[in-house]
């Protein structure tokens, strides 16, 4: 177990590089920052002085390696978003406030769409069943930022119920987190319901019913464990459907995560905080993966064995 | 027990464990700990709820006439920053409530206005301006009293190497001097015969900070609790989500604002801002014109500034040919023909651009860049104006004619994109496209970014043939907003000529104001009678309220922002 771990904390030291990389160069694909950060009047003096101050007038190998130096340091350079401020700290600043949407969301995913995956396969065919598929199918289908706006004027402006927008209390948490975790709640309850079936046709299952087991014991017991392994699979892909729906659903909820944060560095150029920012996601996304594949190890003998061979 | 009840009792379990994940969703999350005290989301429930016994929500419905936190659903600024030096225009906002200027803008015409400083004067040269200060004004936050020290701190940081304001070059190579506590005097490398502006909220430069706070904290007393002179102090903020002000007691002035505390809240999106007002979350928005008539069915009501200081137009490119490098792609030989432009411009339907874009709340340009009061301003301008610019397309086709095209010859690019404040530009170029079209005129739509026409233009060889959208906000006086973008030497390097070139020259370094005048009224003749742009709109600033909290504004509106005078809004 321990070599599988250390085989893949090596793949994501790699992954890692090759996104550094790969940011780099296409952050600077966008085009100057100056023509962003510079007033309409500003003459070529004035752009030359500021690349010079934001070390923009160096060749781009320099800039490259040093950046590269800079970000094994944990320095991604002063963030231009936020004048004065390290560009990781302006990040880290940020990614409670999406860690905690984006958990709320999951938590509401997975625990309301195991169970209604499940109740979708053990009672197919009934009205649950149409309900579990229907709002998977709608899930899957609605853009989450016209969910976040259609739910937005209904529950805050038309009936008053929620607050628009901001963070603040519980209540604001709601929205966002429906039009966030929707998605992957209809993904949740689509593998959910597609694994408890196959389980469920498996000879052993008629055994385990003939032997006169209680059906909640024979699902819950059974059947789940050995359908729950597909979902768990699939939780970690969702961490990057989490992470990339909350640039949308931050934006129309402006909701301070890093989200909204990366548009925003995006759209004025700041390499620093994009770096900055789409590094953390990374990292978030691969910790999550390994922490999953760990899990999956756990969970399933074949994965162990075949590190071990 | 029968498998049919087994059956049903497993799935009463299953909706049972359902609920459960439910209200376990719902139960997650508490009470945020970065919530601001003030914020709309508490202090205006929680006023709403006493007051009328209304939702818990608040509602636009409910008179929320004495909220003590007025809260403005604002577009977020780029960059978050009380460093005015680091951010210019866009970031000026968030400083205006609790920072001053030398100088401040009259209520009624937005000229220059005693402000920090009581009086000032110029040497001959316009090279040297001395200042008297007003006396017993008090920094925010127990910071002393405000003298000649401050003005020369903040002249030194406006002039830094990190700045990023239009003037920085100006202000590095000028420098202050304490002549005493309460006068200064500013030697300027250059002539400044608009210095004034510079010291009031015309531009972006100016703001006074406080010597003291920059000796004992320096940068990090500016980032964390920046010390002004303002009708509101600097309370807090939270990156990416608000800021907030409390009032100042003990301002100078004596007067008093009516609202405890503003608090700005950053909200990207248009429609997040307005439905934050219409649920009684905030009280002021700044969302889009096209969307202003949703607001007023819903009740809600639009404040004006007293000024109108924004102009809109349209660019040309290819028509840099004062220039001496440049050569002209002569593959599409219409853009340096100023008959060609005329009709671009004649084929334009002002009316209805501002009747269709602008809801009837703006009036066309006269001349761009000039209003009357302006020097070179001339009323021959305003007589030709239905000639020159008034709507008449079968002229538009004659003047085609007469330079020897047919409409469908000629086939203008138009770049559309949209930058914060403007969110109408992109409707404004499908606009034009379709006027143009009536006359047979084939435009074709280029979406784009600012910055990518920004670097495009830079270059002048090869964006030939396009044209653009760009505002003159707030009206820069003639002779910054030309040497600024119509100078063949600025980066923009919009219409000019050889003769409009030499003019410039000679404008720029005038200081007899008899002389200035006939300069540029001359250059204005030049640009205004060979169609060197297509002057469009001019408006002032225009704000949404919720009229149950807020019953009356006056500012000036002459910032970039517009928004400013905080501690004249009346509340209901």
């Amino acid at each position: 177990m321990a070599r599988y771990i250390t085989n893949r904390l090596f793949q994501m030291f790699l992954a890692i590089l090759g996104v550094a990389t790969i940011v780099f160069f296409v952050a600077r694909l966008s085009g100057n920052p100056l023509d962003v950060i510079m007033p309409i009047g500003a003459s070529d003096a004035d752009y030359e002085r500021m690349a010079e101050v934001l070390g923009l007038n160096e060749p781009l190998i320099v800039q490259y390696f040093k950046y590269l130096v800079n970000i094994a340091q944990g320095d991604f350079g002063q963030s231009s978003l936020r004048p004065g401020r390290d560009a990781l700290g302006v990040v880290l600043e940020h990614v409670p406030a999406t860690l905690r949407l984006g958990a709320v969301s999951l938590a509401g995913a997975v625990l309301l769409g195991v169970p209604l995956g499940m109740a979708s396969a053990v009672y197919r065919g009934r009205s649950i069943d149409f309900v579990a598929r229907g709002s998977a199918a709608l899930g899957q289908s609605l853009p989450a930022f016209w969910v976040g706006i259609m739910m937005l004027w209904l529950f805050g402006v038309r009936l008053g119920w929620l607050p628009t927008s901001g963070r603040g209390d519980w209540r604001n948490m709601i929205m966002p987190a429906l039009a966030m975790g929707w998605y992957p709640f209809a993904a949740v309850v689509r593998l959910m319901r597609a694994s408890m079936l196959e389980v469920m046709a498996k000879p052993y299952m008629l055994l385990l019913e003939s032997k006169g087991l209680n059906r909640f014991t024979i699902i819950a017991k059974h059947a789940f464990k050995n359908a729950a392994a597909v979902p768990l699979t699939y939780f970690g892909i969702t961490i990057g459907v989490v992470l990339t729906g909350s640039v949308v659903v931050e934006t129309v909820f402006s909701w301070p995560g890093i989200g909204r944060l990366a548009i925003d560095a995006v759209m004025s150029r700041d390499f620093a905080t994009t770096q900055a920012v789409v590094m953390v996601m990374a990292v978030i996304y691969m910790g999550v993966n390994l922490i999953v594949d760990f899990l999956y190890g756990v969970l399933d003998p074949r994965v162990r064995a075949g590190s071990r061979s | 027990m029968n498998a049919s009840l087994r059956r049903k009792l497993t799935y009463r379990r299953f909706v049972a464990v359902a609920l459960a994940a439910a209200m376990v969703l719902v139960a997650c999350g508490g009470q945020d700990d970065e919530t601001p005290e003030g914020s709309g989301d508490d202090s205006t429930t929680d006023d709403t709820t006493d007051d009328t016994g209304d939702d818990a929500n608040g509602s636009a419905d409910g008179p929320t006439g004495d909220v003590d936190t007025l809260v403005f659903a604002l577009t977020p600024p780029d960059p978050e920053t009380n460093r005015h030096w680091a951010s210019g225009s866009p970031g000026q906002l968030q400083l205006e409530p609790y920072m001053e200027r030398l100088l401040g803008n009259d209520l009624e015409t937005g000229a220059a206005a005693p402000e920090l400083a009581v009086e000032w004067e110029a040497n001959d040269d316009f090279t040297e301006w001395t200042l008297q200060l007003r006396e017993g004004v008090q920094f925010h936050h127990g910071w002393g009293e405000f003298t000649a020290d401050d003005v020369v701190l903040s002249v030194e940081l406006m002039g830094r190497d990190d700045s990023v304001l239009e003037t920085a070059e100006m202000w590095a190579g000028a420098e202050a001097e304490a002549l005493g506590p309460y006068e200064v005097l500013i030697r300027f490398a250059e002539p400044q015969i608009f210095a004034l502006d510079f010291f009031s909220g015309e531009r972006p430069d100016g703001f006074i900070y406080s010597a003291a706070q920059w000796d004992a904290e320096g940068e990090a007393g500016i980032d964390s609790k920046p010390a002004g002179t303002g009708h509101y102090m600097y309370d807090e903020r939270s990156s990416g989500e608000w800021i907030r002000f409390t009032r100042n007691p003990d301002h100078w002035s004596g007067e008093l604002a009516e609202s405890e505390t503003i608090e700005f809240r950053w909200e990207p999106e248009d429609s997040t801002r307005l439905a934050r007002v219409l649920s009684g979350e905030a009280h002021v928005t700044d969302i889009g014109r096209e969307l202003h008539p949703q607001a007023i069915d819903e009740g809600l009501e639009i404040v004006r500034s007293n000024v109108e200081n924004h102009q809109s137009f349209l660019a040309f490119t290819g028509t840099s040919m004062g220039q001496a490098d440049y050569e002209p792609n002569m593959d599409i030989p219409w853009v340096a023909d100023a008959r060609v432009r005329g009709a671009l411009n004649k084929a334009i339907n002002r009316d209805e651009v501002i009747e269709f874009i602008y809801e009837g709340d703006a009036k066309p340009i006269i001349a761009l860049g000039w209003t009357p009061e302006r020097e070179g301003w001339s009323d021959e301008w305003a007589a030709d104006w239905d000639e020159y610019y008034g709507y008449d397309p079968d002229r538009a086709v004659e003047l085609l004619a007469e330079a020897g095209y047919e409409p469908s010859d000629i086939t203008p690019t138009l770049w559309s994109f949209e930058i914060a404040g403007s969110p109408e530009w992109p409707l404004l170029m499908e606009f034009v496209q379709q006027q143009w079209e009536q006359i047979g005129i084939r435009a074709t739509i280029e979406e784009t970014q600012f910055d990518i026409v920004r670097e495009q233009v830079v270059d002048r060889a090869g964006a030939e043939g396009h044209i653009y959208p760009l505002r003159n906000t707030p009206i820069r006086q003639p002779q910054i907003l030309q040497q600024n973008l119509f100078d063949a030497e600025s980066r923009y390097g919009m219409f000019n000529t050889p003769e409009s070139e030499d003019i410039l020259d000679q404008w720029q370094v005038a200081i007899d104001p008899d002389e200035r005048d006939r300069l540029a009224n001359e250059f204005g003749d030049i640009k205004y009678y060979e169609w060197g742009a297509i002057p469009l709109a001019q408006f002032g600033a225009a704000f949404v309220v919720d009229p149950d909290v807020v019953a009356g504004w006056d500012f000036p509106g002459v910032t970039s922002a517009g928004m400013t005078q905080w501690e004249n809004i009346r509340k209901d």
